[in-house]
């Protein structure tokens, strides 16, 4: 168990949603001797089992945002988001920022850093095996390379730009 | 002056339930839908594609309940092949089935529906949660619960590849055996699993059923519907959550039909209506009368409840036990209490761990011959289990290459489409009046679908900024004129 992991969460039969999946796949060549990668389409609870343990988690994921445009993308730490930005309880499952506050609570070994990098997506819904749609496929490359400046920064701490300064 | 309500879970993942109320001049409610987009027409994406594939591809649905579709396609398999597996292997899937049914029901209880019940059903939302329920039921419960459910995911991966998409289930058999060790460890889980479940029981009874508010509400007209009800039966007429005959017991409790998956076309139909995506299943011989209750209305429901009230008894002697106090509780069957599910689920996973320790203790179940291979040409193959959340059927049919020409698929929440529907119908007529409208009123109204856990995996991969639920108030001529967001 390396101490970093890469989460990414989406349905690879679902347009735009496997976004996630298909970044990990790429990074996945490049860091797989220091990193551990896990994929998955599950939420909330569910991805407590993985991350548990890992001392920075990186999670790819597609978001849809009525005012964004596709391809824009965003990077949010769970960890200190505020509490009203997240919801509480949902008909069915619990959300992550949610799990990780019970895990807090539990005091389970979380990571100290989650870190999520979303890609902002046209189409989740739609039955496409592995087809993004273009301003997504678009954006696809600098996703990935804001991902990798991450897992640098974490690598060694020292050396590579923030994505934050990629992102400005 | 007429308004519209509408419940609307903003999410974008794996299908949403929205729930629409329109209010007549008085402000007293007119009629009620829930609007479910479900399944996307996964049916159409599979044909074309290799029949073996689909037990990979369907799981793929949601990331909610992939097991029980990978084992009703393993299922539909065995049948389109026309190839019976070896009894270890039908042990070993039904083991695997059980562990899934343990782990599923107890997350309901504690982080899904229990919330409603252990803070309270008009308690504020930020409070009814997990931590709300820990805080009542002690901080030691929540690592328990969190430790269950691990270990089962464990056994899951560690016999069927993995959790989340299960890849051992083949036509005619598995593609893994169990080995000694392994169904050491399956039992020491099980074990702990049957603690937990009585536990949960005990939760249930203390916090529960000895609150005289909430179990007025559970047994209050306003949560119950007069249905037929479904669930599949071992040759005792026993809750089998993995294999056997399909019975449906009208609203009497006395047995309607007993059928094998094969049969289901004559026995069920689906309904449509133009204003969801969801179809309405109802009984075909009984038929379409509408979204309303009784022996003439051939509208039927499938989950725990309809599972205890369809059979005989449970397989296992805890489980029975509970059975037979449910019943002589709430009066005899059938149970018609749509929050009795509840109660139902967690006696159903008191019995999946118990058959969890029997499997597991089965020496059969460490036999190497868990596959025959089949050689047949494939036609026509139908498969049912039982889902968590009720009655799943997979039926396929292929071209003599063995590649997918039909396929139809009908979900646990499509067989509950129509009494959830009646159900928030009536719960809404019963608590709106004049128009006054809240936050506590609307849980109150959600209760109704939240204990059948319908499969819409609602706000979990939309991390922040989206609330999940949304009620719009319109007047008359459409204006909106209130929002309520919680």
């Amino acid at each position: 168990m390396n101490k970093i992991l890469v989460l990414g969460l989406g349905n690879e039969l679902l347009s735009d949603d496997a976004v996630g999946i298909i970044a990990l796949k790429e990074i996945k060549k490049k860091y797989e001797h220091a990193i551990d990668f896990i994929e998955s389409s599950e939420s909330g609870l569910s991805l407590l089992d993985y991350i548990v343990g890992y001392k920075k988690v990186l999670i790819l994921d597609s978001i849809l945002r009525e005012n964004e445009s596709p391809g824009t993308i965003e990077e949010i730490d769970i960890l200190t988001m505020e509490e009203q930005h997240y919801s509480p309880h949902s008909p069915h499952y619990i959300g992550l920022p949610y799990t990780l506050k019970l895990a807090q609570y539990l005091q389970l070994d979380i990571p100290s850093v989650i870190k999520v990098i979303a890609l902002n997506v046209e189409d989740p819904y739609t039955l496409r095996e592995h087809t993004l749609t273009p301003k997504v496929a678009e954006s696809l490359p600098f996703y990935i390379a804001i991902a990798s400046a991450v897992l640098d920064g974490w690598l060694c701490p020292t050396d590579p730009p923030s994505s934050n300064d990629m992102l400005s | 002056m007429a308004k519209r309500i509408t419940i609307d879970p903003i999410t974008r993942l794996e299908g949403h339930g929205k729930i629409e109320i329109f209010l007549d001049d008085k402000g007293n409610v007119e009629n009620a839908y829930l609007q479910v987009p479900e399944l996307r027409g996964f049916e159409q994406f599979c044909i074309g594609r290799p029949a073996e594939e689909l037990a990979r591809i369907t799981p793929r649905i949601c990331g909610v309940c992939p097991t029980a579709h990978h084992m009703a396609s393993t299922k539909a398999l065995d049948d389109l092949f026309k190839v019976d597996p070896p009894p270890a292997a039908k042990k070993i899937r039904e083991l695997f089935y059980n562990i899934f049914m343990l782990e599923d029901h107890t997350l309901h209880f504690y982080f899904l529906g229990g919330p409603d019940f252990v803070v309270g059903p008009t308690a504020p939302a930020a409070e009814r949660n997990i931590l709300g329920v820990l805080a009542k039921v002690g901080l030691e419960i929540g690592g328990k619960v969190i430790k269950m459910r691990r270990e089962c995911r464990e056994l899951m991966t560690m016999m069927a590849g993995k959790v989340i998409h299960p890849v051992f289930g083949l036509p005619g058999g598995v593609s893994k055996g169990v080995k000694k060790e392994d169904a050491e460890k399956i039992q020491t889980v099980a074990k702990a699993g049957v603690e937990f479940a009585q536990f949960s029981l005990k939760v249930f009874e203390d916090i529960v059923l000895k609150n005289k508010d909430y179990l007025k509400l559970i047994v209050g007209d306003i949560y119950m519907n007069k249905t037929y009800s479904m669930g599949m039966v071992d040759n005792n007429n026993h809750v089998n959550y993995y294999d056997g005959l399909v019975r449906v017991v009208d609203t009497n409790g006395k047995e309607f039909v007993k059928f094998k998956p094969r049969d289901y076309a004559k026995v069920v139909a689906e309904h449509v209506e133009p204003w969801s995506y969801i179809k309405f299943l109802y009984l075909k011989e009984v038929g379409w009368k509408g979204f309303v209750d009784g022996q003439e209305s051939g509208v039927y429901r499938v989950a725990p409840m309809a599972r205890l009230n369809a059979a005989d008894g449970m397989s296992t002697p805890l489980a029975q036990a509970e059975y037979e106090k449910l019943f002589k509780t709430l009066g005899g069957k059938p149970v018609q209490l749509t929050l009795a599910t509840h109660w139902a689920r967690l006696i159903e996973a008191l019995n999946a761990a118990e058959v969890m320790l029997k499997l597991s203790q089965d020496p059969e179940i460490t036999s190497d011959k868990f596959r025959t291979i089949p050689t047949a040409t494939p036609e026509e193959g139908i498969g049912i289990v039982e889902a968590p959340r009720g009655t799943l059927f997979h039926h396929y049919k292929t071209d003599k290459n063995g590649m997918i020409t039909d396929c139809n698929l009908i979900v646990a929440t499509q067989n509950n489409s129509a009494v959830m529907n009646m159900g928030i119908q009536k719960a809404a007529k019963a608590l709106i009046k004049d128009g006054n409208v809240n936050e506590g009123i609307l849980n109150l109204i959600e209760l109704t679908y939240r204990a059948y856990d319908p499969c819409h995996a609602c706000g979990t991969h939309s991390l922040p900024g989206n609330y999940p639920i949304e009620v719009n108030i319109y007047d008359a001529t459409k204006t909106l004129v209130k929002t309520i967001k919680k």
